[in-house]
């Protein structure tokens, strides 16, 4: 019996788990033939510099996609965010102005919890209705200029670093990696977004509670995004209005490539670790290519198109194997 | 006969529920003691899921009480049934398919430290003993249920309701989809859960089972319990008497016959050797205003006969004849467009459009469509006015043409279902339980509109139906369906409804070596 | 004939006639006020708004109906516009309209496509199509503006009848047409049945895949349709176009009571969500209201309208 059920499906298993890792790779060697500057240090040392943001964006996201949801207003909270930050540094200084902007992000996300579990309208159009509010908001705010912040301790949540040399975005992403791989993986409230991803109604006659959990993962995911805001926001050293809408189409993409699906149950954010990476290095590739930045959008999204639909390919070949 | 009190576990009182004013279960009186395995049994629609559904939280009765362990609860949601120690292991399995045996086995009951990380350890360890101590079945328990075959994936339903600590365990026609030897094994873990003080409510259609498994029987019929009695004080006779209501009458010998040629009838619909992944081998005939009816228990493969003769289920092999010429079924345009229809069993979900107007429903079909349109056009007055002709004939009492389809009656419904291909003229028509869920009045209605079409219309006529009195009011063939195969048929006077009853419920031993 | 017609409108309107009771109420405030509101010249512009807006709101209202939704209907009329724009000094004017229809015809059906055979929720598709055919609008044209200077493609599209805008007359022969089909062809049974109930219209011989490739194909057309008589108007060939009318469509037909699940919904709903979106707009344009306020407004509407057609079903 041992055997019928182990066997070589292990290693079928994780090649589609960690399908986007064989992706990276073949996106590494076209990158490497393409350009002799892609492969050195310091270019992907460059990469990198970038990579905190839109890694810590998909992390929260990857939850609520696991979960069975999406949040289309990950990008106007980070624009809002941005705007309420330059109001409030030189008012309050940043540790208050910290408190407020997380505490904000978890007001929109329970808001957006909220709408979707009790009164069970989609999530799509919740958070859609959701960004378009909150973007509305920052820009009404701000009529649509940009705020200059100066103070220099707000700076440093972007470039400060320690150890001698290690910028703290990297701490930021590697701590929250960390408690999000050990939360989804080894803590009992981790597992029940993939439990209510797989069959919300048996987790409900298990006596899990489905509804606040929901809420809460929408309140946690908004909140990472306002974090990130922050980051953005001490990274331009200004709030800017309307720099959200773009952090949302590359998130979405790294989590679905990464191999957690919408519809959720399964996925992880290892996986969303290979997808960031990916957009990046193909941002990258692209840009050391002089490809146009329009072709640039076009591209990313036509690969984003096929490799969904080759995962979905994938998927559908295990449940039709049963 | 009514046992209250002492030594019953589960205690339902006079239980009653209702459906558009029907009692589907009618002040059953339904007691379970500690420790046995009680079988529930009847024919269709006869109350036995709407009542395991009441036990289990699903549905909620509109009288009666339930009592567990001499305490009176109410059940209002699965998850309050699960808490009381009752699991439903139903016919569709409710596992997380991407997820580990392990998981899924102590979802809800995770061994987990003061800050709530999960001893996975534990788990993986605790699983592969429980199972392999239970059911001497080893396992790898960080495996995915979706690699699992259904009978595996029982059993760790049942190993998660015993990680849950269930006392009680309902089972839901478990046998359907399970060979011999994994239904031996079923039995050993069902025997075994009662050793260790278990209690089984076990459903089955398959009386031969019930009489090897069981303790204690209870019968339904109509809504109504019959009788509660010890196993050993029934015969198969006896179960089925109860279960229909008539005796079985005398012994005569069963004449089986081969494919009775009608000499001087058309032969309208020929099937050989159909075969897909649910059928195997079908091969029968249907000829002019014939009813020809199949009969078999739930998981049979009755509804798949239809599905892949009309094309919705796609078919490795076969040949369908219709009036003599070989016809190529892919798709159910295929299956309309030759004149063979399908009345899906699910009215609401297959079969009807329920915000849509009633004389658009009793249009929707390609072939309607296209003879009443022009180019794609069709004009609204001739639409209403074949609706009209159609509503009339089949005597569907509604105000008018134009409301939509869910405020209708479940017997009406019904009706608009079957017009809808009434109205393309076909030749060869499947039912599928045409009147489940409709009222008496109209349940005779339909017998004579089936009638009319066979025997005055000449339309030759499959009729699937799991109420036994209905295939022997209509049936002129009847074929005896056992997974997937058809094992017999018969002539419909040359049987008794018992004797129908009796062949569809018991497992002939040639089954498995046959073909 | 008549009668029917009659009848059919009154029983729509019968219910259809909360929309209008709120477009009145709306457009009562409005001439309120506002003095410019209820003037000859900003009533055209409110026509003219609404036009463009109906005629991708009719697109829209085929695919929901269908039981999808098309995200990319913007970034189809930035393409197009550019497209058409560009070709109209090399081809003139006939072979590039047909040039930028078939195109919005093709994308569409490759959403379509796309949605039915590789079995992909239709928000991911069209949300990538939105990108790129964005990126595609703004590569053409290198992210500048491209100057109608055909008198005759602004005669065809953009001048005036009777005072009234040319667009109008499209738009409303668009919306008659759009009602016919979707009222007296098989083709709009088969799309509300799809859309209602695919696996009974399966079973009833429909092809679904067919049905909403074609529901697709059609908004891309219509988004297309819209592309050339809007860059009329402005007399400009625009990447950025289109920006906005995917949510304003969307907002129209939920408005217009048109459930998101699909199977269910008229025309005439729409056009009362147009009128009304079209009106709102406008009105907020007077007041000088951001166009940031706007967007709010938008998302709230959209919001309230999906929760009030939830509470009627």
């Amino acid at each position: 019996m041992k055997s019928k059920i182990l066997g070589s499906v292990k290693i079928k298993d994780l090649t589609r788990k960690y399908f986007i890792f064989l992706v990276l790779i073949g996106v590494f060697i076209a990158g490497k033939f393409s350009n002799p500057l892609f492969m050195t240090l310091r270019n992907q040392r460059n990469i990198m510099l970038d990579f905190s943001i839109p890694f810590i964006l998909a992390i929260g996201l990857t939850m609520v996609i696991l979960i069975g949801g999406i949040d289309l207003s990950i990008g106007s909270v980070i624009s809002l965010t941005g705007v309420v930050a330059g109001i409030l540094v030189p008012k309050t200084g940043v540790l208050f102005t910290i408190i407020i902007v997380l505490l904000m992000g978890m007001g929109i996300g329970a808001l957006n919890g909220f709408f979707i579990s009790r009164f069970k309208i989609l999530p799509f159009i919740v958070t859609l209705s959701s960004m378009i509010i909150w973007e509305g908001m920052a820009l009404i705010i701000t009529k649509s200029m940009p705020v200059l912040i100066t103070n220099p301790s707000f700076h440093a949540i972007n470039y400060g670093s320690i150890f001698g040399g290690i910028p703290l975005p990297w701490l930021y992403s590697f701590s929250i990696f960390t408690l999000a791989f050990i939360f989804l993986n080894f803590h009992a409230t981790g597992r029940r977004l993939y439990q209510i991803g797989n069959d919300e109604e048996t987790a409900r006659i298990a006596g899990v509670k489905v509804d606040k959990t929901k809420i809460g993962v929408y309140m946690l995911n908004s909140t990472i995004a306002a974090f990130c805001g922050l980051i953005v926001t001490a990274r331009m050293k200004l709030g800017d209005p309307s720099v959200g809408a773009d952090f949302l189409f590359d998130s979405i993409a790294a989590v679905c490539l990464g191999g957690t699906a919408i519809g959720g149950g399964q996925g992880g954010v290892v996986g969303t670790l290979g997808g960031v990476l990916l957009m990046l290095n193909l941002k990258n590739i692209l840009i050391l290519n002089d490809v146009s930045i329009y072709i640039q959008d076009v591209i990313r999204g036509a690969i984003i198109l096929i490799s969904i639909i080759i995962l979905n390919i994938q998927n559908q070949n295990i449940l039709g194997k049963k | 006969m009514i046992e209250t009190g002492q030594n019953n576990y589960i205690e339902m009182q006079s239980v009653v529920k209702r459906y558009a004013g029907n009692a589907v279960v009618d002040h059953v009186d339904f007691f379970i003691k500690k420790g046995e395995i009680h079988c529930l049994v009847g024919e269709n629609g006869a109350g036995k899921s709407t009542l395991i559904k009441i036990l289990s939280g699903i549905v909620q009765p509109d009288e009666g009480k339930i009592f567990i362990g001499g305490k009176s609860v109410s059940i209002s949601h699965p998850s309050i049934a699960h808490r009381l120690g009752i699991s439903l292991i139903p016919q569709e399995l409710n596992l997380l398919n991407k997820l580990t045996i392990g998981e899924n086995v102590f979802l809800g009951v995770e061994p987990k430290n003061s800050i709530g990380l999960i001893n996975w350890e534990e788990i993986h360890r605790k699983t592969e003993n429980q199972i392999y101590q239970n059911f001497e079945v080893k396992i790898d328990s960080r495996a995915m249920i979706s690699d699992l075959s259904v009978s595996y994936r029982q059993l760790i339903m049942i190993a998660r309701a015993l990680q849950w600590g269930s006392k009680a365990l309902i089972l839901d026609e478990p046998t359907a989809r399970l060979s011999k030897e994994e239904i031996k094994r079923l039995f050993e873990v069902v025997r075994n859960f009662r050793e260790k003080g278990g209690t089984v409510i076990y459903i089955s259609h398959h009386l031969e089972e019930v009489q090897e498994i069981g303790d204690r029987v209870t019968i339904l019929r109509d809504g109504k319990k019959i009788i509660t009695e010890k196993i050993t004080n029934l015969d198969l006779d006896k179960i089925i008497e109860h279960m229909i209501g008539k005796k079985k009458g005398s012994k005569v010998s069963l004449t089986k016959t081969k494919e009775h040629e009608k000499i001087g009838k058309k032969k309208l619909l020929e099937i050989k050797g159909l075969l897909n992944k649910k059928v195997k081998n079908i091969d029968f005939n249907v000829s002019e205003g014939e009813v020809v009816a199949i009969a078999g228990v739930t998981g049979s493969g009755r509804s798949e006969i239809a599905r892949a003769i009309c094309g919705i289920d796609a078919c490795e092999k076969g040949e369908i004849r219709l009036m003599g010429k070989k016809v190529k079924i892919r798709k159910p345009a295929d299956a309309i467009k030759s004149g063979i229809i399908y009345v899906p069993e699910d009215r609401k979900s297959q079969g009807l459009f329920l915000k849509m107007p009633v004389f658009k429903n009793i249009l929707l079909n390609i072939k309607t469509l296209e003879n009443l349109s022009n180019l794609g056009f069709y004009i609204m007055k001739v639409f209403k006015s074949t609706a009209q002709k159609f509503v009339e004939l089949l005597n569907i009492s509604i105000p008018s043409l134009v409301i939509p389809c869910d405020s209708l009656s479940g017997g009406n419904q019904q009706k608009v279902l079957l017009g809808k291909w009434l109205t393309m003229n076909p030749t060869v028509i499947i039912l599928d339980e045409p009147t489940r869920g409709i009222d008496v009045g109209a349940k005779f209605e339909f017998y004579e509109i089936i009638n009319k079409l066979a025997k005055k219309q000449n339309k030759g006529i499959i009729l699937i139906s799991s109420e036994l009195p209905e295939i022997m009011k209509l049936a002129d063939k009847i074929l005896i369906l056992k997974k997937g195969r058809i094992v017999s048929t018969y002539l419909k006077k040359d049987l008794s409804e018992a004797e129908l009853l009796n062949l569809i419920t018991t497992i002939e031993v040639e089954d498995e070596t046959r073909h | 004939m008549k009668q029917d017609i009659k009848s059919i409108f009154t029983a729509i309107l019968r219910s259809y006639y909360n929309i209008y009771i709120v477009l009145f109420i709306i457009f009562i405030i409005g001439l309120f006020s506002h003095p410019v509101f209820g003037t000859t010249r900003n009533l055209i512009n409110i026509m003219r708004q609404i036009s463009v807006l109906l005629i991708v709101a009719v697109g829209q209202n085929f695919v929901i109906l269908s039981h999808g939704i098309d995200l990319s209907v913007s970034s189809i009329i930035s393409f197009i516009s550019v497209l058409v724009v560009s070709l109209l000094p090399v081809v003139g004017i006939p072979l590039s309209i047909l040039i930028g229809l078939a195109m919005g015809f093709v994308i569409g059906a490759i959403n379509g496509i796309i949605v039915t055979k590789f079995k992909i929720i239709p928000f991911l598709v069209t949300f990538c199509a939105l990108a790129i055919y964005q990126g595609l609008a703004l590569y053409i044209v290198q992210g500048k503006m491209k100057n109608v200077l055909d008198p005759n493609f602004l005669k065809y599209f953009s001048s005036y009848i009777f005072g009234i805008p040319i667009a109008v007359f499209y738009s409303l022969v668009i919306f008659a047409i759009g009602t016919l089909v979707l009222s007296r062809t098989t083709f709009g049974v088969k799309v509300y049945a799809v859309g209602g109930n695919e696996e009974a219209s399966r079973l009833s011989g429909i092809n679904p895949h067919l049905i909403k490739i074609l529901a697709y194909a059609i908004s891309g057309l219509l988004a297309a349709t819209a592309a050339i008589i809007l860059s009329s108007i402005l007399r400009i060939g625009h990447a950025r176009l289109g920006i906005g009318y995917e949510l304003d469509s969307i907002a129209a037909v939920c408005i217009g009571g048109t459930l998101l699940t699909g199977g269910e919904g008229s025309l005439i709903g729409v056009l009362g969500g147009a009128l009304i979106m079209g009106v709102l707009k406008n009105l907020f344009n007077l007041h000088g209201t951001s166009p940031y306020v706007q967007q709010v407004a938008t998302g709230v509407i959209i919001l309230v309208a999906v929760l009030i057609a939830k509470k009627k079903s």
